[in-house]
């Protein structure tokens, strides 16, 4: 390149032109290799980017940001939404028993949570897993999650359903490397859907395989929805969050029983406050031989199993 | 090759490149499994049976509890009974099933009706109760199950756990047992969960291969 | 500071200009960048779904090579101890490339990592005093706070380092010395606390040991002075950079004790896998045999290890002093560890899922394109740095001579 060596204005404007030229070709090419973001459809407006923290929210700023969601909630499915921020009640501790001598493996909790909980219907998102053990063991490897006889329950199985265990030391919580997702006073443990950067460490953490994660935009039509909702709980997700069983907060925190207890048709679920000793659950663990899963864990689960004829 | 040229070349590579992401040359598809319907008929609490209570209640069709519509009032029918000492079934006018308790402990009608009034139950003690409180009869057999049904740790409740916001409701035992064969039904399992990558076998027919829009 | 805004000024444009030859490699490398951020484009708009991953293997691609790079960035720590605390001056002048690997392979990590999140927008949120950081019970905000800070101390030793170079100056050990010791121990502390991520799960039995550590260290002492000494022959090859092949052999017998380690480490693993055979050992199962008809890894893994295990014998024998066998060694071990510490590490780990569910996860066609082009921004990256300090060492780049001819088209610059 003998013209560079050269002083002359002629060639340094040379020079300059075809740099210009290179710097041009680049950011096409740069902006080229974006066109996919044309498609992109996720709104994120400045005040959704900036938002706070759920605990650092105040509740004049709550109070906006539910009456958006009701907004953005009716605008996508046409259907006005009842959005509330329950909080935990005070003197309350959620537990849940299962009785596995009752449960006939029907997967009945399964589809009413997905309808209770606005979970995406396509990719599909379950928060209960129902595992067909055979007799005489209780690893879960031998489990069957795919069973599909014409009628259950089989001869030589039981069923053992298996969503969040709402430990008492969440390994999920311990892993969260924003404080996305914690452990509320009434023992369960929520996620902050505006918070979550979807980095999935709590999916790895879990040894229950509770959490799900939305690899895809939640997708659920307008006659799906079911409009009563909670802020920590079950209004419809963003993409790329993760979400998990909150032990229906928008029925448990306002005295409703959980929808898959409500749904099971034999009665195999219990739930209530523990720290009443006269709820079912706390009657439970009084006289039941209960017993909890991977208790090796150290998780200490607030979900508690029992054999009972 | 000299840098003019060069030039010339990373200009043309780049804009052929540019040109090839622009029209999404390098989309590929990539899998996820094709999902059926969601089914929404499991949301439903509804019981298995309808207990008698519940159909006086509901004002429903309570044809079958009138017993004296086909029974005469002043002849207490006998059982008929076989070789082995089982009821004969076909002497009644409807289908049933009669397997309550293992080695048919518990096959005789008149262990828990009133043989002089059909319409009305016995305990064991001998008291008569009405049809809609068979709940007591069958704890007069299955006291511990029916203690912790008393205190709701047994059988089906919904509404609400806090009597404070709410009324629970609990079910009649006959909301889920058939008294005369009391085996909690089999039930066809809902929907089985579907791994959202398609998997070995599978691949084809249940996958819905996403090209890029 | 005007020196040193100069100074970067004239970094950055050396960065760019060189030989056709130069060029062209950084003209391919940003080709494949462009294609890996149009595959990433295409990540943005559709989520995650357009990788492999599920819920049941909820990391894949992505994670191994983070893994994978961490170590290579902590290695680059081998090139320095000799040089600071052994005082060894065949590799004095090729500390700047050890920084320069640091660098480059942790602004790759950061990369993986970034790409991974489903909320790439809400990246802020990790990082200290701005976000809300769970410090310090989450391990993975640990490997945030120390990656950024290993970052920051490498950009600053190769910065001062050539910076000092640039203006003719002695480097003063009180600016350097001090923060070449803290970027040893925190080189270790780096990929330990990467170590830890997966060790601290104990629903993980496969990670849950505490022979992991250990092995990450091991493993990245072997892959890390085996990249430099390719890097080091490269460069010594294109760029007539003049050294010894001491420097290349001190780091073979770096690499001699790490990989001996390192596959010892394995065999005690694979021990206490299969000779106690609890249900814990079905990951480590499925990896080397296949469990329930899923053997994806098999032949991946078995391939690793001989790898490795060749690479071992070239190591510890005399020929290895010989430079093509060096280079068919350390290549061997780059490979080998990048399957054993990458897919080979990350995906057993989920099987059998917590539930007791094998599935298969093979990575999409789109994800790889995504890591292809991390790396090839990253080799682009190096090949930058490497040709900014080649240029300060070889006296080409200096305040001595400013203002410089321009840079292009000079026969210094052709190299």
């Amino acid at each position: 390149m003998p013209e560079s060596r050269s002083s002359s204005g002629t060639m340094n404007r040379r020079s300059f032109l075809r740099k210009s030229a290179y710097a041009a070709t680049g950011m096409a090419a740069i902006a080229a290799s974006l066109a996919p973001l044309r498609d992109y459809d996720d709104d994120i407006s400045l005040d959704d980017f900036l938002r706070k923290h759920y605990k650092e929210i105040e509740p004049e700023e709550m109070e906006v940001m539910l009456a958006k969601i009701t907004q953005e909630v009716e605008h996508e499915y046409g259907v006005r939404p009842h959005v509330r921020d329950l909080k935990p009640m005070a003197g309350v501790e959620f537990v849940t028993a299962l009785n596995l001598t009752r449960c006939i493996g029907c997967r009945k909790c399964v589809h009413a949570c997905v309808a209770e909980n606005n979970q995406s219907r396509n990719p599909e998102i379950q928060y209960i897993r129902v595992l067909e053990m055979p007799n005489g063991t209780f690893d879960v490897e031998q489990s069957s999650h795919d069973y599909d006889p014409e009628t259950v329950p089989r001869e030589g199985f039981y069923y053992m359903p298996v969503q969040c265990q709402q430990c008492r030391q969440p390994p999920c919580v311990k892993v969260c490397p924003v404080e996305a997702t914690w452990q509320d006073a009434d023992g369960i443990t929520v996620i902050d859907y505006d918070w979550c950067i979807g980095c999935r460490y709590c999916e790895a953490a879990c040894p229950y395989w509770a959490r799900r994660f939305n690899f895809s935009k939640p997708s659920l039509s307008a006659e799906d929805i079911n409009p009563d909702m909670a802020y920590l709980g079950n209004r419809p997700r963003p993409r790329g969050v993760v979400e998990k069983c909150h032990s229906c907060i928008q029925r448990t925190r306002a005295g409703r029983y959980p929808a898959c207890l409500e749904a099971c048709p034999t009665g195999a679920r219990k739930f209530g406050n523990i720290l009443d000793p006269n709820s079912e659950v706390s009657q439970i663990l009084r006289d039941k031989r209960v017993f909890v899963l991977k208790e090796e864990h150290g998780t200490r689960p607030r979900f508690f199993y029992y054999f009972d004829v | 090759m000299n840098s003019g040229r060069a030039g010339v070349i990373f200009v043309v590579g780049f804009l052929v490149l540019a040109v090839t992401l622009a029209m999404d040359w390098w989309a590929f598809p990539y899998e996820i499994s094709e999902v059926a319907p969601a089914d929404s008929s499991a949301a439903g609490i509804s019981t298995v049976r309808t207990s008698a209570a519940e159909l006086v209640r509901l004002d429903g069709d309570t044809s079958m509890l009138a017993c004296y519509s086909c029974h005469e009032a002043d002849d207490p029918p006998e059982l008929q009974l076989d070789a082995d000492g089982r009821i004969l079934m076909e002497e009644h006018s409807f289908d049933f099933e009669l397997r309550h308790g293992a080695s048919h402990r518990n096959e005789n009608c008149f262990q828990c009706h009133e043989q002089s009034n059909l319409e009305m139950l016995r305990k064991v003690d001998g008291t008569l109760i009405p049809i809609t409180e068979g709940n007591v009869l069958c704890g007069g057999c299955h006291g511990t199950t029916y203690r912790d049904w008393e205190s709701g740790l047994h059988g089906r409740v919904s509404g609400y756990w806090n009597a404070d916001l709410g009324p629970q409701r609990k079910e009649d035992c006959t909301a889920c047992h058939n008294a005369h064969s009391p085996a909690f039904p089999s039930l066809k399992p809902w929907r089985a969960p579907q791994p959202f990558r398609p998997q070995r076998g599978e691949a084809g027919d249940s996958t819905e291969v996403h090209e890029d829009a | 500071m005007r020196h040193f805004l100069t100074f970067l000024g004239r970094c950055t444009a050396t960065a760019f200009s060189g030989s056709v030859r130069y060029k062209a490699w950084l003209a391919l490398l940003a080709a494949i960048t462009l294609v890996g951020l149009n595959a990433y484009a295409r990540q943005l708009v559709h989520g995650l779904e357009t990788t492999g991953l599920s819920d049941q293997i909820s990391w894949g691609f992505y994670i191994a090579n983070f893994t994978y790079l961490v170590g290579i960035a902590a290695a680059a720590v081998l090139v320095v101890i000799p040089v600071y605390v052994y005082r060894n001056k065949a590799l004095r002048d090729l500390v700047v490339f050890g920084e320069a690997m640091a660098v480059a392979a942790l602004l790759m990590c950061i990369a993986f990592v970034l790409v991974d999140l489903g909320r790439p927008d809400r990246f802020w949120h990790m990082i200290p005093f701005w976000g809300r950081v769970n410090f310090p019970t989450s391990i993975l905000a640990w490997d945030v706070i120390v990656l950024l800070g290993y970052l920051v101390i490498n950009l600053y030793l190769g910065a001062y380092i050539v910076y000092a170079r640039y203006r003719g100056r002695r480097p003063r050990p009180a600016f350097y010395i001090p923060v070449v010791m803290v970027s040893i121990v925190w080189a270790i502390s780096i990929h330990t606390v990467t170590a830890f991520l997966y060790m601290g799960l104990a629903g993980r039995p496969f990670w849950n040991t505490a022979i992991l550590g250990p092995r990450f260290i091991a493993s990245a002492f072997t892959a890390g002075p085996a990249l430099i000494v390719i890097t080091l022959l490269v460069i010594r090859r294109v760029a007539n950079l003049v050294f010894g092949d001491d420097a290349l052999l001190m780091l073979r017998s770096i690499i001699q004790v790490a990989i001996v380690v390192n596959l010892f480490l394995l065999m005690n693993e694979l021990f206490a896998e299969f000779y106690s055979s609890s249900l814990h050992s079905n990951s480590a199962t499925y990896l080397y045999f296949g469990l329930e008809g899923f053997s994806e890894l098999v032949p991946r893994i078995w391939t690793a290890l001989l790898f490795d295990f060749v690479a071992l014998i070239i190591f510890v024998l005399p020929i290895s002093k010989n430079l093509t066998w060096l280079t068919i060694a350390c290549a061997l071990s780059i490979t080998g560890l990048w399957v054993e510490k990458g897919l080979g590490l990350v995906v057993p780990g989920f099987l059998p899922t917590p539930l007791g569910e094998m599935l298969v996860y093979t990575p999409s066609i789109n994800e790889i394109l995504v890591g292809v082009g991390i790396w090839a921004f990253g080799v682009m990256l190096y090949s930058m740095l490497v040709r900014v300090a080649l240029a300060v060492i070889q006296g080409r780049l200096s305040d001595k001579i400013y203002p410089a001819l321009p840079v292009e088209g000079t026969a210094l610059a052709q190299a």
